[in-house]
């Protein structure tokens, strides 16, 4: 399972990484693993609108399963990534590149309850 | 498999768990004055015409013809209103007997029921050319409930806002069915006229459902009050919903007038009335996004993964309940596939040129009969435009309503439906229906009871 070490990390699947006052937001290559083969993905909320974490920001529907993304951190949408509503494959292929969306973070300290690399592994392990 | 029911000792260990003390407690909710008891269910028996025991199979058709010749048969029928007398070919009938066919549940299991997808793809590919717009689904259960998930749809695509508007008289069941259906949503129903749908338009309009043609069959122009709601706001989700599907054969298509989405009601291609039911209920949409909402089985077209052979399957159910759980977008989890089959096979024996046929003999008898009726000292037609094989009558005096249904009952003919029966503000309307199956003489017939009802 790829876990790159420069990412902070959900216990719900989500990468998180930080970019000054913005986060980026994808899914772990586990968790597009377990979906299996992305064909869509949609229901993302308004650019500009406010989206607070631990809320739905997208549906991912894959040829087996429906899940949910959501927000990492509390924050203002700034962009979301428009190549996946026509390439939603690109999730399964490089999950680390495919972000799903940016979001100007409004509430740092929650940057400080996201998991380190280490500590999503270990969420895994027994 | 055997069917093994529950023991004694069984139902008194779960009744324990559950904290009751009997059956009839765990049923409590169930209002005492319906429950069946063993008198109320002998004196039922007395009353119907069920047999109180089991019969001879001899006994039993004798007994079953002396309950059918209590059915009133009509020489000919009049009325529509959302469903509709017309001629049923026999292909339609031989092929849906065909025991692959007749046997046959829901293909889930593609490699064995290659037959049947490929009907229902025959099937969507035909409602989407109808209907003008790119998929259709492999049914729903009627045009009603059809209707209640476009509206579902709708509100997915505009989550803020809580007013439906309805374009054109809406058949009155269907909006029963939606505020029902919808009743938890909070949705807001709004029926206006075409000439006022651009002033009728706020920002809380979430869905526009051009009724088309409407209850009282009027034809209304679909693509001027698209336009006219898109002007103003291109976000609102235009619906036509459509309850006599031969008038496609005709009318510009609902995708060709920009809808987004098109419902209806089908029985009209080759199912029988059957006492209002069951029906065959249509959906189609027009883009990629609206796909994925839009509730119900879709069969593809698609290439085996490994070889070169090409089939049919289900896909795109990622909507559905055994894959979305409590998130599913729809409650739909069945079809009418077998009326289903009936329309595919009904519309294949016509044919495009076979269907438009029938759907101008239904105008032009339907335009003989209501030109018959325009002469008649007291009756005015209220249709504001152009009629497809239903049109309104209002009479000043009820009277001549009730005068002209008890004569043509008289005559063993099914007359208009009167409309004041199902809402007083419509009293003293007629609604008349003709289609191909009311030949000349009888639409004469009942253009002298109506002159002869209205001088008495």
């Amino acid at each position: 399972m790829n876990v790159p070490s420069t990412l902070k990390y959900t216990k719900t699947h989500e990468w998180v990484k930080i970019e000054g006052n913005t986060a980026v937001i994808g899914i772990t290559d586990h968790a597009q693993h377990e979906l299996t083969d992305i064909v869509y993905i949609d229901d993302f909320p308004d650019i500009g609108s406010s989206v607070e974490k631990g809320k739905i920001i997208a549906i991912i529907e894959s040829v087996k399963a429906v899940a949910e993304v959501y927000a990492a951190v509390s924050g203002e949408l700034l962009a979301i990534n428009a190549d996946l509503e026509k390439s939603p494959e690109l999730l399964n292929k490089a999950p680390y590149d495919a972000w799903i969306a940016k979001v100007k973070i409004t509430k740092p300290d929650e940057i400080n309850g996201l998991l380190s690399a280490d500590g999503y592994k270990k969420e895994f392990s027994p | 498999m055997d069917y093994i029911p529950h023991s004694d000792e069984e139902i008194q260990s779960m009744m324990q768990v559950v904290g009751v003390s009997s059956l009839e407690d765990l049923f409590d909710t169930v209002p005492r004055c319906i429950l069946l008891d063993d008198a109320k269910a002998k004196a039922f028996f007395k009353s119907s015409a069920l047999p109180m025991q089991g019969m001879a199979e001899i006994e039993l058709k004798a007994h079953m013809n002396i309950v059918a010749a209590g059915n009133k048969i009509y020489r000919s029928m009049f009325q529509g209103a959302g469903s509709y007398w017309h001629f049923i070919p026999a292909t339609v009938d031989y092929l849906v007997s065909r025991s692959e066919f007749w046997t046959s549940y829901t293909p889930y299991q593609a490699e064995r029921s290659q037959g049947y997808l490929q009907a229902i793809f025959e099937y969507q590919s035909m409602v989407a050319e109808l209907a003008g717009m790119k998929y259709s689904n492999a049914s729903l259960h009627d045009g009603a409930t059809a209707l209640v998930d476009a509206i579902i749809m709708a509100i997915f695509q505009n989550k803020k806002r809580g007013t439906v508007m309805i374009v054109g008289q809406i058949n009155p069941f269907y909006l029963t069915a939606a505020k029902t259906a919808l009743m938890p949503r909070n949705i807001t129903f709004k029926q206006v006229d075409p000439e006022t749908v651009p002033q009728a338009i706020n920002e809380d309009v979430l869905a526009v459902v051009i009724c088309n043609p409407d209850f009282f069959g009027t034809i209304l122009d679909t693509a001027a009050i698209v336009n006219a709601v898109k002007a103003k706001d291109k976000s609102i989700v235009a619906i036509q919903c459509t309850t006599e599907a031969l008038s496609l054969a005709l009318l510009k298509s609902p995708g060709a007038a920009g809808c987004d989405i098109f419902v209806g009601e089908a029985q009209s291609l080759g199912i029988p009335m059957c006492f209002g039911g069951p029906a065959l209920g249509l959906i189609a949409v027009m883009d990629n996004k609206l796909l994925h909402k839009m509730p119900g089985r879709i069969v593809g077209f698609t290439k085996e993964t490994s070889g070169d052979r090409y089939g049919f399957t289900l896909t795109l159910t990622a909507r559905e309940q055994h894959i979305r759980r409590e998130k599913a977008l729809s409650n739909i989890c069945s079809n009418e596939a077998l009326n289903m089959l009936r329309a595919a096979i009904y519309m294949a024996s016509l044919g495009s040129t076979g269907l438009c046929h029938v759907a101008e003999i239904n105008v032009k008898r339907a335009n003989y009969l209501k030109n018959k009726l325009r002469d008649v000292n007291g009756f005015s037609i209220i249709n504001k435009g152009p009629t497809f094989n239903e049109f309104a009558i209002k009479v000043d005096d009820d009277a001549v309503v009730k005068r002209v249904i008890k004569e043509c009952e008289a005559n063993d003919i099914l007359g208009p439906l009167d409309l004041g029966s199902l809402d007083s503000k419509w009293a003293g309307i007629m609604l008349f229906c003709v289609t191909e199956m009311n030949d000349v003489d009888a639409i004469n017939e009942l253009g002298t009871i109506c002159l002869e009802a209205s001088t008495k």
